[in-house]
C-alpha cells in the first residue's frame, strides 16, 4: 500500500523531493504512525517531522486521527507567511 | 468510464495538453483522481507537491464528486499561475503584484462605518542581518481552506464584519507586498481588534511558507524554537 505525502518548504529541501512515496502493510495508520514512517526513512529530517504537523484532505488533523493512502496527505512544517 | 484531466504550462509541455484515465467505480471523487495519477504516472506524481485540482474552473476539494464529462483540471503553483479566487470572491493566492484598492473594495459595505487596509511588506533587514529578496510557497487548497477560516472566525467573533485575504507567492522583492488584509465593520474598535486577529492568525495556521535570501545564503522561516501548534485556538 502506497502513501503518497506532500512536503514543503524547508522539509522539502530536507528530504530532497517534494513528494514522498511510503509502503506499509496497512491501509489506514494514525499521523503519530505516520510521521514516526516517514523519520524511519528519512532520519536526517526526523527532529523537523516531530514539531510538523499532518494535514489531511487539506485540514490539520490531530496525531491520534487515521490517514489512508486514499486521503490527500501533506506534511506542514511551521508556517511563516505574512 | 473514461475522465480528463487538463494540465497546463510545465505539466503540459512534459505530459501534453490531456491525461485520459480509466476508472470503473461508479462514484469517482477528486481524491480518487489524484490516487489514480499517482499510480499511474508516478512522473507527474512526483511534481504534484503544490499542485491542486480545479473542478469546472472552481477549486476541488478532495471529497467532491467528479463526472466523465466535467471539466478537472490539474494546475501547478508556480510563476505564471492564475490568480486562484475563493468562490465567495473574498481570498485569493496571487503571483502577481496585490493591488490593495481592489482587496479593500471587495468589504466596501454602505452599512460600515470603518475600513481598515493591513499591507505586509518585506522588510529589508532582519535581526541585523539584510535581505535581497524573499520567497513564498503555499499549500494552495489548503492555504485558501484557512484563509477563508479566519474570515468566518471573524464574523463570528465580531457580527457584520466583512474580512477579504490576498497573499502572493513567488519572488518577493523588497518593500513590495507579500499580504493585504482589508476589514470593515460598522464601528472602528471591532475594525480594528477584528485587523489584528487576522494577521496573527494567518500567521499560525496559513499553510504558506517564506524563505528569507541574503547575499550570502538563504534560509526557510517559521518556529525556529518549537512549540508551533496551529491547534491552539486564539
Amino acid at each position: 500500500m502506497n502513501y503518497h505525502i506532500q512536503v514543503f518548504a524547508g522539509l522539502a529541501e530536507l528530504m530532497g523531493k517534494p513528494m514522498i512515496t511510503v509502503s506499509a502493510d496497512q491501509e489506514t495508520m494514525t499521523v503519530s504512525e505516520l510521521k514516526d514512517l516517514l523519520s524511519k526513512y528519512f532520519p536526517e529530517a526526523a527532529a523537523q517531522l516531530q514539531g510538523a504537523f499532518v494535514a489531511r484532505n487539506q485540514a490539520y488533523a490531530a496525531p491520534e486521527d487515521l490517514v489512508s493512502i486514499h486521503d490527500e496527505i501533506a506534511i506542514i512544517p511551521p508556517v511563516s507567511g505574512g | 468510464m473514461q475522465y480528463h484531466i487538463q494540465l497546463f504550462a510545465g505539466m503540459a509541455e512534459q505530459f501534453g495538453d490531456v491525461i485520459t484515465m480509466e476508472l470503473s467505480q461508479e462514484t469517482v471523487t477528486i481524491a480518487d483522481i489524484r490516487t489514480r495519477l499517482n499510480e499511474l504516472y508516478p512522473e507527474i506524481a512526483s511534481q504534484l507537491s503544490g499542485s491542486f485540482f480545479t473542478h469546472h474552473k472552481k477549486l476541488a476539494s478532495p471529497d467532491e464528486l467528479v463526472l466523465p464529462s466535467d471539466a478537472i483540471a490539474l494546475h501547478q503553483s508556480a510563476p505564471g499561475m492564475e490568480t486562484v479566487v475563493s468562490k465567495c470572491g473574498l481570498y485569493a493566492i496571487t503571483y502577481d503584484l496585490i493591488d490593495a484598492d481592489e482587496v479593500t473594495s471587495k468589504v466596501h459595505d454602505p452599512s460600515h462605518g470603518a475600513s481598515l487596509t493591513f499591507n505586509g511588506t518585506t522588510r529589508e533587514f532582519t535581526q541585523g542581518q539584510r535581505t535581497v529578496l524573499l520567497e513564498y510557497e503555499a499549500y494552495v487548497p489548503m492555504a485558501m481552506n484557512t484563509m477563508k477560516q479566519i474570515g468566518d472566525e471573524i464574523a463570528d467573533r465580531w457580527p457584520s464584519t466583512r474580512t477579504a485575504i490576498t497573499h502572493r507567492l513567488g519572488t518577493v522583492r523588497i518593500g513590495e507586498t507579500s499580504v493585504v488584509i482589508a476589514v470593515s465593520a460598522a464601528h472602528r474598535d471591532a475594525c480594528y481588534e477584528a485587523s489584528r486577529h487576522a494577521i496573527e492568525r494567518l500567521k499560525q495556521i496559513v499553510p504558506i511558507w517564506k524563505k528569507e535570501v541574503w547575499e550570502d545564503g538563504s534560509e526557510w522561516k517559521g518556529h525556529q524554537l518549537g512549540g508551533w501548534n496551529p491547534h491552539n485556538t486564539p
